[in-house]
């Protein structure tokens, strides 16, 4: 297809659908980088895939570190697998009340693939959503919201240079493992983190009565996608090759830690010592203070500080173990200095 | 259009390497910098990401060289020749929203000193007329 989004002109593109139904979570992660081998070589076309993950997981986004991100107690305590995905955005917690959709290319004239593409498939998904009575659009690049809330999180990348985008539909927001998972830089990050979640985060669940099943979000999602312009979507199944290079090749490097533990991305030395994307272009961000001080929790709404904390262990009243502090606090106005200054553009660590 | 030549020219300028992704500039002692074209910085939206090669790797022509990431997106850039790196900015490693601000500039990526110089010089300068094999595209650029 040469077309846009929309599909203006050229020929209907040929998707092939696939529900792979409820699956381990590595194959509901990473089965797509199999079928993308498939594409770039042309021994597949182009894929839209289904899954449901069958126990709760971790997600890491490709340039994000382990050690950085994550709490490795809360993971052994229930459990968690992690899975380092191909894909970009934040770490992300899914459970079987789930839906992912996975485009695997194509590689056909269409949009360039990058953040611009998402548009052309998350139609789909909106689709879905608007099927369900919600009202529900695209915060660019990538998120779906209903009513200003998330309800959906998408990335995209590539592997053997075929683009993919990936995401899901929310059946329940589960604020406390999502929050749960992520390491904190101090006493009460986690429990503004949490409340933060609740605020910018929605569901099926949520926002219907009687939420639709996975199984119905998929059915859904496949009417969705066979009904997008200059798409012909043909219903399908894995090809042996595609399993046998899952099993052989896909699953020993995600098990490896070479590949899981990858270390983290250099970045400059600064006083932000965490930053967690909760929705949209809201960020919770630590930072310690300029003359090496305590630590500051700070909400901004893309440059916009929203409010300011500074961690109260022990403290029980108001906010769990955090303290508001005014906006015009000197310490909250540096690091609103600092972080309007940008990254020193010295040596990276 | 380009007409083939037996002995490339040198490349002292930089020069758009062929698909208009990248481009390379031959440094005094044979080693090339490359990076990303404005306009494929520009299709890039906000770096947030940024991994090179560890200094002193070997790297493959067409290998993934780099990867990058704006707004949820993760790019790789394939290297356009078989060479060993020699270093990655550390600028851009600090603050990789340069690329996009100074993309053929201060925002250059990588140092390679290529295994067949003549031949990178002569992808550089568009008489091979084939690109080099692109196992990932940068992002917003096929």
């Amino acid at each position: 297809m040469n077309g846009t989004a929309e599909g203006a002109g050229g020929p209907p593109i040929t998707l092939r659908a696939i529900d792979l139904g409820r699956v381990a979570p590595l194959t509901a992660q990473a089965f797509c980088e199999s079928i993308a081998v498939s594409v770039a070589r042309n021994a597949s076309p182009a894929t839209v895939l289904f899954a449901r993950p069958q126990r709760p997981y971790v997600s890491l986004g490709f340039h994000q570190s382990y050690d950085e991100e994550l709490d490795p107690r809360y993971l052994a305590r229930h459990r968690l697998p992690v899975v380092r995905r191909v894909t970009g955005g934040g770490t992300t917690y899914l459970d079987p009340s789930q839906a992912f959709y996975e485009v695997i290319g194509p590689c056909d004239g269409g949009p360039a693939p990058g953040p611009g593409s998402f548009a052309r498939w998350l139609a789909a998904p909106l689709a879905a959503l608007h099927s369900f009575g919600l009202p529900a659009r695209l915060r660019a690049p990538s998120d779906l919201e209903v009513r200003g809330r998330k309800i959906s999180g998408n990335a995209g990348g590539e592997h053997e240079g075929v683009p993919i985008v990936q995401g899901g539909l929310l059946g329940r927001a589960n604020v406390e493992a999502m929050a749960g998972v992520l390491r904190s830089p101090g006493p009460g990050f986690r429990a503004l983190a949490r409340g933060e979640m609740r605020r910018a985060l929605t569901s099926l669940a949520k926002e219907r009565a009687d939420p639709p099943s996975t199984a119905e979000v998929v059915r859904e999602l496949g009417i969705a996608f066979a009904a997008l312009p200059g798409v012909r979507l043909r219903w399908s199944r894995p090809t042996g090759e595609e399993i046998r290079r899952f099993r052989r090749e896909v699953v020993p490097r995600h098990r490896d830690p070479a590949w899981w533990r990858l270390p983290p991305v250099p970045r400059p030395a600064t006083r932000r010592v965490r930053a967690i994307r909760v929705a949209g272009a809201r960020w919770l961000e630590a930072w310690s203070g300029a003359d090496g001080g305590g630590l500051l929790y700070l909400v901004f709404d893309g440059d916009r500080p929203e409010a300011a904390y500074r961690p109260a262990p022990g403290r029980s009243a108001g906010r769990e173990g955090v303290v508001p502090l005014d906006r015009t606090d000197a310490a909250v106005r540096s690091v609103i200095r600092a972080r309007r200054r940008g990254p020193p553009a010295g040596r990276a660590r | 259009m380009a007409h083939r030549r037996s002995t490339p020219p040198a490349a002292p300028e930089a020069c758009r390497l062929p698909g208009g992704t990248l481009w390379a500039r031959e440094g005094p002692t044979g080693e090339f910098t490359l990076g990303l074209t404005r306009s494929a910085s520009e299709r890039l939206g906000r770096p947030v990401h940024f991994r090179g090669p560890p200094d002193g790797s070997r790297i493959a022509a067409g290998a993934p060289a780099v990867s990058l990431e704006s707004e949820k997106w993760v790019g790789h850039l394939a290297s356009p020749a078989a060479g060993t790196v020699l270093g990655t900015n550390p600028r851009v490693l600090a603050d990789p929203t340069l690329i996009r601000r100074d993309p053929e500039g201060a925002g250059w990526l990588i140092r390679l000193r290529p295994d067949r110089p003549e031949a990178l010089r002569a992808v550089a300068a568009g008489v091979t007329g084939a690109p080099p094999p692109v196992g990932g595209t940068a992002p917003g650029q096929r």
